[in-house]
């Protein structure tokens, strides 16, 4: 017996020493690759003991900022949740995210080109400013409209792509998210990852404007409308029978008006009262080929280009699907069934259209200047997709503006602004429709655009529709834009805007 | 030896302190006194109640649980006021030296326990099932192993395991010989009688009920090995051993089939990194490994500001401690924590060879057993070695059933040793002493004899 417990001694001694190994495996042997993971939280820790350059708004104030609290850097966001899906965060513990991110490398201390031998030898080190395109006003006024419920504005400016303004609900706090106290981080990284903390999925730190997509509804008519345009004009003088349904080919569905309403005629008389069933057979008649072709001129199915991390494609079905799929045709000319665009690509689409049919790059940063000043580098407006003909451009400009003055957006804007618009209420739920995402889109003025502005609500009652939810959104920002583009105060220009 | 570990309990205090707050903590004294209090408090009962044992015992106790309640501390950092955890673990180090003494007073001699054979094989049962009563039993990360009686909550098993080493050391060596030598009689071949084998399938139907019931393979698997290694030791019969863990492995199979906690456990252990399971829970042991990596050798130092992002792995002051000391106080921490576990494991087993009867020669066996085995797998649990398990790091990690388990099961060690022969002067009446003969030659004389009960063929 005396042998045997000593044989076990021999035993756990053994496992001790297989625990000792291990130990040395891991943080001898492996511990080099280990700390360079990319998973390794560590890898983003060395930051807090180090400096970071400034993130401006257009109008200079600060976006983002670091502050030596206590001895280390902190930092800090001075608008809270209002720029937290541009700025995003520079947490030691959850790494980058938005601008941050993005511009890491121009934020961060980083060694710079050597100016004298002395500087070869001990080079110097810096950290750059950068300024962005966005208005603090303008992105009051977008959070103020949406008054917390979930949705996105995007305000851009056609002929250069500026991002004017982006605005989106849920948010979050990048100040608690960087706080120095675990606890508070902790909970705050858990409450913007929580997915059921919302009705409908949304988690706080997905940017609804560029990161979750919806189906665009009667926004993308105007996608329809140029195809027709662009590659078979005989269809854009088509007449379409008045009617309240009709049935789709290959199967034996039926498609019907918003509320069974009859409409028919040619492409000028039927956007203004966005008649569902004439776009469907419109969709029909260019082909699963020509429509395809279109929405991805538009950028459906790639990811705009805009300077942040993590921006999702919009998509559109591949015209082979269409070959099989001829009801998926008809619901794809009125933005129904697999279409599914981000507030950010609608934006998008409406300044292609206000540009001559032009989209340009959308971006955020417009300069980034060393520590001493200096010039590093400056955006300069870039094409990023011929979306449409100019001529195309030419003829649907003043069927939107139709649209504004006695179609499904009447009476929501002042005349005098010349809006040009589209809206959408497009059907959400499966199998059964319990919500509609409301949007829309617009640019004005008219005759010589300066801003373009996608609204979308999603999940509202079935009962709302994109006029009237997205409607007095999009009213306030074009105001507010115009006044802010005119040099004067976004919010002394109409009473129905919040101040 | 006490002393010396109060010192270094206190200068890790200071510099926990320093590295967290950058001044000394100003509750320096009280803790001093605290530590210094309750170790000349376990010295006195030691003196007064178990003069003659083994010395090495307690400072190790007392070095593990130190350090432990620093690194729970650690995790609750002295920014004014100690929080809540490391509080109740203090209570819970008081109130564990208290039972510790009580259980030296109350158990007088070992071979007391050998009486009450059956009535603690009841109470372990009792106390192993108790979590699946309704309304009482408790389930936490996925094990139903608390109970709750009002505010207070505890795991009856760590309790449960030292009274099942008592009863299987008991049943043990009343049964040597049955369970050993072949008694039964097949055709014309000796086997063994099967019916002292109805214990073991006894003992692996707990298991698989602490398994399925309780979600929890740590405990099983542990009891298991527990009772498996002692059946060996008592009857040198390798085909228990072989026996034994087939069932178990087909047991454990099965149940994976079955329970998903015990499935993704698995998965965790072997796919952590992939994406699907990291995101899962896999987190807890790839971060686990991030922190022992940045320790290296040396260290990051205890409360250092660089390890700071360890306190996001999920129960780093109970089940990850071992990768937050492997972090804070590098290779050369995390080996000399593992030496203390060698070291008492080794004195564990020295008081098991020099015990007077097989009973408390048995007991030993299976406490120390099963503390180093509850130590080795956490151990490599943390480090990936084995599928991560819920057992508690004895005397280190935060819990109060734990902690107060393992002093009870110390004092009982401590018993045993005290009654070493040789240090004890023979007393008529007793049973007589039977030294075990320690050196080479003598050993492998006796090898060489036919040993009066373990004459089985081996």
């Amino acid at each position: 017996m005396g042998r045997r417990i000593q044989a076990l001694s021999v035993v756990l001694s053994l496992c001790f020493l297989l625990v000792l190994l291990q130990l040395v495996n891991i943080q001898v042997v492996k511990a080099k690759s280990l700390n360079a993971d990319p998973l390794n939280p560590r890898v983003t820790a060395k930051i807090q003991n180090e400096d970071r350059g400034d993130i401006l708004a257009a109008n200079g104030s600060v976006l983002a900022q670091s502050v030596v609290v206590k001895g280390t850097y902190q930092r800090i966001y001075p608008y809270g949740s209002l720029f937290a899906h541009i700025v995003g965060f520079n947490s030691p513990v959850y790494s980058n995210y938005g601008l941050e991110e993005q511009y890491n490398t121009y934020l961060a201390t980083h060694t710079l080109a050597p100016q004298s031998i002395a500087e070869l030898l001990t080079p110097r080190t810096g950290i750059d400013t950068i300024t962005t395109t966005v208005v603090p006003p303008l992105q009051q006024l977008a959070a103020a409209e949406l008054a917390g419920r979930d949705g996105a504005v995007v305000v851009l400016q056609p002929q250069t792509g500026a991002v004017l303004a982006m605005f989106d609900n849920p948010t979050f706090n990048p100040n608690l998210i960087v706080s120095p106290s675990r606890a508070v981080y902790t909970a705050a990284f858990r409450a913007a990852t929580c997915g059921t903390c919302n009705p409908h999925g949304f988690a706080p730190l997905t940017a609804m404007a560029y990161q979750d997509t919806f189906a665009p509804g009667s926004t993308s008519k105007v996608v329809t409308s140029s195809a027709a345009y662009d590659f078979n004009p005989a269809l854009a003088t088509k007449y379409y029978p008045v009617t309240s349904t009709i049935s789709l080919p290959q199967s034996n569905k039926t498609l019907s008006n918003f509320g069974f309403g009859s409409c028919g005629g040619d492409i000028a008389t039927m956007l203004p009262p966005s008649c569902d069933t004439g776009f469907a057979e419109l969709g029909l008649d260019l082909g699963g080929h020509d429509l395809a072709a279109q929405a991805n001129a538009f950028g459906y199915n790639l990811v705009p280009p805009l300077d942040l991390p993590g921006v999702v494609a919009s998509t559109f079905p591949s015209a082979a699907s269409f070959l099989t799929n001829q009801p998926g045709l008809a619901y794809s000319a009125i933005g129904q069934e697999n279409v599914a665009a981000s507030a950010l690509q609608n934006a998008l689409i409406a300044a292609g259209i206000a540009n001559g049919g032009v989209i340009m790059q959308p971006r955020l940063v417009t300069e980034i200047r060393d520590q001493d000043g200096a010039l590093v580098f400056q955006a300069k407006p870039t094409a990023w997709r011929r979306a449409l003909s100019k001529t195309a451009a030419a003829q649907l400009v003043p069927l939107m503006q139709d649209v504004a003055t006695y179609g499904t957006a009447a009476g929501i804007f002042p005349p005098a602004l010349q809006v040009a618009a589209k809206t959408g209420t497009a059907q959400a739920g499966y199998p059964v429709i319990t919500n509609t995402h409301d949007w829309m889109i617009a640019f004005a003025p008219a005759s010589k655009p300066t801003v373009a502005i996608a609204v979308v609500l999603p999940w509202q009652p079935i009962s709302q529709t994109g006029a009237e939810e997205a409607g007095p959104v999009m009213k306030c920002m074009i105001e507010g834009t115009l006044a802010y583009e005119a040099g004067q105060p976004v919010d002394n220009t109409s009473s129905t805007c919040p101040a | 030896m006490l002393l010396m570990v109060d010192l270094i309990l206190t200068t890790f205090y200071i510099l926990l302190a320093f590295n967290t707050t950058n001044a000394l903590p100003k509750t320096l004294v009280p803790f001093g006194v605290c530590v210094v209090g309750l170790s000349v408090a376990l010295h006195l009962a030691n003196r007064i109640l178990a003069p003659r044992a083994n010395a090495v015992f307690v400072p190790l106790a007392v070095l593990l649980n130190g350090i432990g309640f620093l690194f729970i501390l650690r995790w609750n950092p002295l920014d004014g006021k100690v929080s809540n955890y490391a509080i109740l673990q203090a209570i819970w180090t008081g109130v564990s030296i208290v039972l510790y003494t009580a259980t030296l007073a109350a158990v007088r001699r070992s071979r007391d326990l050998d009486r009450y054979r059956f009535t603690l094989l009841l109470l372990a049962i009792a106390l192993m099932l108790s979590p699946l009563i309704p309304h009482v039993g408790e389930t936490v990360n996925g094990a139903r192993l608390w109970v709750r009686v009002g505010s207070f909550s505890f795991q009856p098993i760590e309790f449960a395991k030292i009274l099942l080493c008592i009863f299987f050391a008991s049943y043990f060596a009343d049964n040597r010989e049955l369970l050993s030598i072949p008694t039964a009689r097949i055709g014309n071949r000796l086997v063994l009688d099967p019916r002292p084998l109805v214990p073991i399938l006894a003992v692996w139907a707990l298991a698989m009920v602490v398994i399925a019931g309780e979600n929890d393979i740590g405990f099983a698997l542990l009891i298991f090995t527990v009772f498996l290694s002692l059946l060996w030791v008592t009857t040198g019969r390798w085909r228990y051993l072989v026996f034994g863990f087939s069932l178990f492995v087909i047991g454990a199979y099965t149940a994976s089939k079955f329970f998903a906690h015990f499935n993704s456990r698995i998965d965790e252990w072997l796919h952590a990194a992939s994406p699907a399971i990291y995101h899962e829970g896999g987190a807890q042991l790839v971060q686990g490994w991030f922190s022992l990596a940045a320790g290296g050798v040396t260290g990051t130092g205890i409360g250092s500001h660089a390890s700071l992002v360890s306190g996001n792995i999920p129960e780093i002051s109970t089940d990850m401690i071992f990768a937050s000391i492997g972090e804070e106080l590098g290779l050369l921490g995390a080996a000399a924590i593992v030496v203390c576990y060698l070291l008492f494991a080794g004195s564990g087993l020295r008081t098991a060879q020099r015990a007077r009867s097989v009973f408390s020669r048995l007991v030993a066996t299976a406490l120390t057993l099963m503390l180093g085995f509850q130590a080795f797998f956490i151990m490599a649990g943390v480090l990936r070695l084995l599928p991560l398990t819920g057992v508690t790091l004895p005397f280190v990690a935060r819990g109060g059933s734990s902690l107060m388990a393992d002093y009870v099961l110390m004092a009982i060690l401590m018993r045993i040793s005290d009654e070493e022969p040789g240090v004890e002067p023979y007393r008529p009446g007793e049973e007589p002493p039977t030294p075990e003969v320690t050196t080479r030659r003598a050993r492998r004389r006796r090898a060489s004899e036919p040993e009066m009960l373990t004459a089985a063929p081996h």
